[in-house]
């Protein structure tokens, strides 16, 4: 008895193609297949069309200017993870894509398919988030940009695909921080995601993404606001404590969870010591 | 039905399949190579690894539409000549094989990892493991195999 619900699969070859394939009754997309035919498994009743982005060229790879690095949709996380424009501009990336599930699932799963999911446990829209990535959508209307934040708040209208993610390059410390209930390569019980540049030995442009313990991705704005403009030595552990505890205060977190976010931000301001 | 012609094991071969037919019930039930396992059937355990282009994936995560035009190996295609290789018989050697049952898949995942890193460390074998699980051995064994494997001077 097969495992999946009968639907149709189609294979194009264009962006455009696939726009059109989306629009039939009951279309989804399928990227790397992780998430998406593990959950067709548990349904009776699926999609009628499946469309996949594995023949579309357009989607993969990844492309550098001086500015930006650019990352196909359908990079998967392993090609990222191995990419040195990655590991040494955008190294809270890098680290999430190390730390992202195990070997056969990194090697199948996408970047893309990782934002598009909308999972609350995916890592990499939090560290997206925290470096700033603009999302490029292909829509029938033509191409769209969006930030991560507005792309994990609320699903664009009407078909659209995914397809690539934009990062600007620049010096910034960023850092990726996840907690697992037992093993490693759980799905992270809650992670935090960084980034802040170096204006004269003061925070500046700080990001600090709460993931995982919440339904999507949340910006600690509190907390990042008392980052801003100050040294790291300057962070006083008790202004800390009560601007973690103003961001998290709507947020349905357990005690342990509360204090594992209390000793990852200690952590990252000991990291920005360094 | 869709026509797909992938490589396996070597060989170019043709299957009609459904749409929405995973590649492990293709190589198992219609290809008859049955050392591809299922275990889980949710990319959890890794009993059902095969090289895909090169790289370990999991055949219960992959549509055989979407393997058109792909290299696969199975556990069936990492003999050479009709004799174990290498790293078959560093399992053996090694006592890394309990019941069996997921003595493919890792065998798989490790020949992916010395394929990358001839010469890997133990942290990287273990890492590279990270998607297979044994209820048997424990990894000791099997971590040893792989090391042996990769570390054993040619002739």
């Amino acid at each position: 008895m097969p495992h999946l619900c009968p639907f149709s699969y189609h294979a194009p070859k264009s962006l455009k193609e696939a726009l059109t394939l989306l629009k039939r009754p009951q279309g989804c997309l399928l990227a790397g297949g992780t998430i998406l035919l593990n959950t067709l498994k548990k349904t009776k009743k699926g999609p009628q069309n499946v469309v996949g982005l594995s023949r579309i060229k357009a989607l993969g790879g990844a492309k550098e200017t001086e500015t930006t690095l650019t990352l196909g949709a359908m990079a998967t996380i392993a090609e990222i993870e191995r990419l040195s424009a990655v590991a040494d501009g955008f190294p809270s990336l890098s680290a999430a894509c190390r730390q992202l599930a195990t070997t056969p699932v990194r090697n199948m799963a996408t970047v893309g398919g990782n934002i598009a999911s909308r999972f609350f446990w995916a890592d990499l829209p939090a560290v997206l988030m925290s470096l700033e990535a603009r999302l490029i959508l292909e829509t029938p209307a033509g191409r769209k940009e969006m930030s991560v934040d507005t792309f994990v708040s609320r699903t664009p209208s009407g078909p659209f695909i995914l397809s690539s993610i934009e990062l600007l390059k620049g010096r910034r410390a960023a850092f990726y921080l996840r907690h697992t209930r037992t093993m490693p390569v759980d799905i992270p019980a809650m992670a935090v995601a960084f980034s802040a540049q170096d204006r004269d030995g003061r925070l500046a442009n700080v990001h600090l993404v709460l993931n995982s313990g919440v339904a999507v991705p949340t910006r600690l704005k509190e907390t990042q606001k008392l980052f801003e403009g100050k040294a790291p030595r300057d962070v006083k552990p008790a202004d800390l404590r009560a601007a973690l505890a103003q961001d998290t205060s709507g947020l349905r977190l357990d005690d342990y969870k509360r204090l594992c976010l209390e000793l990852d931000a200690g952590k990252i301001i000991a990291r920005l010591k360094k | 039905m869709k026509t797909i012609a992938f490589t396996l094991n070597g060989h170019k071969t043709e299957v009609d399949v459904p749409d929405n037919e995973l590649l492990i019930e293709t190589l198992r039930e219609r290809l008859g190579l049955l050392g591809t396992k299922p275990g889980c059937l949710e990319g959890e355990c890794g009993a059902c690894t095969v090289l895909f282009n090169g790289k370990n994936i999991l055949s219960c995560l992959k549509l055989t539409a979407d393997a058109d035009g792909a290299t696969i190996m199975t556990i069936e295609g990492v003999a050479e000549n009709g004799a174990l290789s290498g790293l078959q018989q560093s399992f053996i050697d090694q006592g890394a094989v309990q019941c069996g049952y997921c003595t493919p898949g890792m065998i798989l995942a490790s020949k992916a990892l010395l394929d990358e890193k001839p010469r890997p460390t133990d942290e990287e074998i273990v890492r590279g493991l990270d998607g297979n699980l044994c209820r048997c051995t424990g990894y000791i064994k099997i971590i040893e195999a792989v090391r042996a494997a990769a570390f054993k001077k040619g002739p």
